[in-house]
């Protein structure tokens, strides 16, 4: 509790040390964050390693996009309308995906992000082809704060992954969110229990979906244009990473998974054209040294420390 | 690259390096996607090969400038050429799936067709594809030529492939001078040889200009210069140009822009300007063949087309 | 549409079906049997196709660069399962990310030893040029690839059905602490199949070279082709991998050639048709080993 307080406080008066380039970094990594936040659900509490969450986010994009170009420029009606997209695809794909498991639905998924990324590229009228659709403008919200002030959209940002954070933490605080998390631990024991874990698997897979939807909505009226790169596969890639070196079940590790890659692939880059050796390499010692990654590693220093002032019985930060 | 990637490194150099001039783009995805941030930040772009039409066009703007191509302008002077001087009729079209190619493709097709030139077959491929196999086989073997574009990974595998199915004896390859690209010739090898193209440069040009860059590029590089070659020369040599008509004072932008608009020098591939209205360059167009001489390949340019005598123009 | 087109056709659709045969059998070996997710599959092909490349500028062989290409890359899969694979059994997500960093290294090492402009690595002379079969062209080369695909599916046959290797693999596949608690050392076992499983993987990069050619980004498209036939075919069997690959390879080449505008969704589109009908693939068993 004490620790997410701490890291609030410290995301609040961020921008304030902050330049510009580094605010513009931060608001990428909150984005990514809520992104790889959602695939978390999956991966983390249901057990489902999906290969193809970059679809929601992209789909949540595209439809704030395509409004766009048809006239149709209103963030309050933008916003429900890509969410309820990504998750009435999700609804749909669920339905065939979650037939099979393990490594099938890591492929099958991918089978699907990859049909629906040759989509958005070849149905031109519609999406603009690979050139995407550029030119889209920050939203206006209906109050005077103005979105394009890079400050003002940081703490939009931050509202929404904070409400998104509570609502899942506290989705698994539930009795559904803890058959969830059931179903990771033993599908056959929540079977055995009476629980269709068929049916908790899909709501699962369509909640991430709803959240992805979410943070492509942000990416792009934070980054003005969509293009089907956003729905590859290699962003699906990039989002699995984020959740398991941050840390997975953890909501919040994910975040700080996409604040490492993002900010080690940006400032690494800079000063060598050799970063992807290093990261990869970082990936490699990560996995053999930090076991549950990076915010399990943090959990446990914070606990070591915590445990030196506190009576050996208090209850584990969650 | 990702165009998601390719924003966040424009926001290190313009907001955390104060970068004044961003030069480079090879994607026109990634164009697009820049394309507000740097002109809402009033930064002048000087693009060195991106080719979507539409960045010197619709999307045009007064802070971005080309000096690569548009795509269909070096295109269009070849349906002249194959319908007027290789007196081709029918002829199939091949390009990469994606917004360039078809782009490139059309730039051919209109003026082949403008001439009364028929396409009889277009075969689209997916960008990166490992095997041709399967779209040769496709010919329709009753054209007179095929018109391909392929660039990059693409290019030495098609060249190879279309040899391999037979094609190369029975049909001639007209192409854009992507596909014979110098750093590409050395692995397709002879499957290269009588593919007829039409580019911008050729390090085969013999002109002063070209023949000091080669040498000067060979001896640092030791590798045959090519069209990017070539682009990255022009984009540079723009700036500097520009910067040397301001006296290296750039706080008045619509001083420093209108120098950059005004620059004009004879660079490797023959004279360089701007087209003042579209701020896309305008340039020499070469009809090239590629030959072995002296056990090597090369692009040899066999006729030269001026720009003023370019049909191709910037779509509205 | 004529006779030679088809003949073609299905000439292609086989020798394009070999060809991911030989790319996929290592990666079914290694997922099938071990239960290791290999990202890093695709960098071995590559590592294959660019280190064949040297062996050929320096000897012209064809022969040595595919046994030099082979063997070094077979002993970097070693020195990579020993150190880290072993000690991440049974944790696929750290497995992910630990052969994913493995990709990156490699595919940055490739860079930095070749640069960037695509390369291609020259067919054997004797298998350079063309053949008229019923008056329809088709390259040597790809003939050859037929060949040695069948070959190399009958030789793995036989490792796997006739010797002593074969029947801990299989048994392996089935119940790996059965096979463990009859006093194998199922981890030496382990190792050699990584070991072959990239061995194989290099062995389909110098063979299939000369038709993709070396350059960046070969690593993951031959990973998603190679994933995408191991699913199709099922896990841990070798028949399927074969079926899945000769499935594909039809489905690709028919596929491309007639309906050229779903070129980029065919090998997709049959992923899916064949796990809608049959979620564990043609011939994947119920549970996962």
């Amino acid at each position: 509790m004490f620790l997410g307080v701490t890291l609030l406080i410290a995301l609040i008066i961020l921008p304030f040390g902050l330049g510009s380039y580094g605010l513009s970094l931060m608001i990428s990594v909150l984005i990514f964050g809520l992104f790889a936040m959602s695939l978390d659900i999956l991966i983390g509490y249901t057990g489902l390693v999906s290969f193809n969450h970059a679809t929601f986010f992209g789909v949540g994009a595209y439809v704030v996009a395509i409004l766009f170009y048809r006239g149709w420029d209103n963030f309050w009606l933008a916003l429900p309308a890509a969410v309820a997209a990504s998750v009435l695809l999700a609804t749909v794909l669920g339905l065939v995906v979650l037939r099979s498991s393990g490594p099938y639905f890591l492929m099958i998924t991918l089978a699907f992000g990859q049909m629906i990324f040759a989509l958005a590229w070849k149905w031109r009228t519609f999406t603009g082809g690979d050139d995407g659709l550029p030119g889209i403008p920050r939203p206006d919200l209906g109050f005077p704060v103005s979105m394009w002030n890079e400050q003002n959209f940081y703490y939009l940002v931050l509202v929404f992954i904070c409400l998104s954070f509570l609502l899942l933490r506290q989705l698994f605080r539930l009795p559904l969110g803890r058959a969830i998390i059931g179903v990771k631990e033993s599908e056959s024991r929540m079977q055995a229990l009476g629980y269709n874990t068929w049916l908790l698997k899909y709501l699962a897979y369509v909640i991430a979906a709803g959240f992805a939807g979410l943070a492509g909505v942000l990416y792009v009226y934070y980054n003005g244009f969509i293009s089907p790169q956003e729905l590859n596969w290699t962003m699906s890639g990039m989002a699995i990473l984020m959740v398991v070196i941050g840390g997975t079940g953890t909501l919040v590790g994910p975040v700080l998974g996409a604040g490492i890659i993002l900010i080690l692939q940006n400032l690494l880059s800079a000063y060598t054209e050799r970063w992807p050796l290093v990261i990869g390499m970082l990936f490699v010692i990560c996995v053999i040294h930090v076991k549950d990654g990076i915010a399990g590693y943090v959990m446990k220093l914070w606990e070591k420390g915590w445990k030196g002032y506190e009576s050996p019985g208090s209850e584990k930060p969650n | 690259m990702n165009p998601q990637v390719a924003l966040q490194k424009a926001r290190r150099l313009v907001d955390g390096e104060n970068v004044d001039i961003v030069t480079g783009i090879v994607s026109s995805t990634v164009a697009y996607a820049l394309r507000d941030y740097l002109v809402e930040n009033k930064v002048p772009v000087i693009i060195a090969n991106a080719g979507a039409a539409g960045l010197t066009g619709e999307k045009g703007s007064k802070y971005i400038f080309r000096v690569s191509f548009a795509n269909g302008q070096y295109e269009y002077p070849m349906g002249d050429y194959a319908y007027n001087q290789l007196n081709l009729r029918r002829v199939v079209v091949m390009a990469p799936d994606y917004a360039a190619g078809l782009e490139k493709a059309r730039g051919f097709m209109d003026s082949f067709r403008a001439n009364g030139g028929e396409i009889i077959q277009e075969i689209y491929p997916k960008l990166g594809t490992t095997d041709y196999g399967p779209y040769l086989a496709q010919v329709n073997k009753e054209a007179d030529a095929v018109w391909v574009h392929f660039s990059g990974t693409d290019c030495i595998r098609f060249v190879k492939q279309y040899a391999d199915y037979g094609l190369k004896d029975i049909l001639p390859l007209l192409a854009t001078g992507d596909l014979v690209d110098e750093s590409a010739l050395p692995h397709q090898g002879d499957a290269a040889i009588g593919i007829v193209s039409s580019h911008h440069y050729s390090a085969a040009l013999d002109t002063p200009e070209n023949r000091k860059f080669v040498t000067s590029y060979r001896a640092k590089y030791g590798e045959e210069p090519n069209m990017y070659a070539d682009q990255g020369y022009v984009a540079a040599r723009v700036i500097v140009e520009a910067l040397e008509a301001t006296g290296g004072d750039i706080s008045d932008t619509e001083k420093f822009l209108s120098a950059i608009r005004n620059v004009r020098f004879t660079a490797p591939r023959g004279p360089f300007k701007f087209d003042p209205e579209t701020q896309n360059v305008i340039f020499d167009t070469y009809i090239q063949k590629t030959e072995k001489i002296h056990g090597k390949l090369v692009n040899t340019v066999i006729k030269t087309i001026p720009a003023a005598e370019n049909g191709w123009s910037q779509p509205k | 549409m004529e006779v030679t087109q088809i003949i073609i056709q299905v000439l292609n659709s086989i020798s394009y079906g070999l060809l991911l045969f030989l790319l996929a059998a290592g990666l079914s070996l290694i997922f099938g049997l071990m239960g290791v997710i290999n990202l890093a599959y695709g960098s071995f092909f590559m590592l294959g196709v660019y280190l064949s490349l040297a062996v050929i500028e320096q000897t012209g062989s064809f022969i040595l660069a595919l046994l030099g290409a082979a063997t070094a890359v077979s002993l970097v899969s070693m020195v990579m399962e020993v150190c880290f694979i072993r000690k991440i059994y049974n944790r696929e997500l750290d497995q992910v990310l630990l052969t994913f960093g493995f990709a990156y290294i490699f595919m940055d090492i490739v860079r930095w030893c070749w640069g960037g402009t695509p390369q291609s690595l020259p067919k054997p002379v004797m298998l350079q040029g063309s053949i008229s079969i019923l008056g329809a062209i088709f390259p040597v080369y790809r003939l050859a690839v037929i060949f040695v695909g069948i070959l190399l599916a009958l030789v793995l046959w036989l490792i796997v059905e006739k010797t002593r290797m074969g029947v801990i693999i299989k048994a392996g596949v089935d119940d790996k602490e059965m096979v463990s608690g009859l006093g194998i050392n199922i981890r030496l076992y382990f190792t050699l199949i990584f070991a072959l499983g990239a061995f194989l993987a290099a062995v389909g990069g110098v063979l299939g070279g000369p038709i993709t050619g070396a350059y960046l980004g070969l690593d993951s498209e031959i990973l998603v082709l190679a994933l995408a036939v191991v699913v199709i075919g099922g896990l841990g069997t070798l028949k399927g991998a074969f079926l899945g690959s000769v499935l594909i390879g039809f489905m690709e080449t028919f596929g491309n050639a007639f309906f050229p505008n779903y070129a980029m969704m065919t090998i997709y589109i049959t992923m899916v048709a064949v796990l809608v009908l049959k979620p564990n693939g043609l011939l994947g068993k119920d549970e996962r080993p």
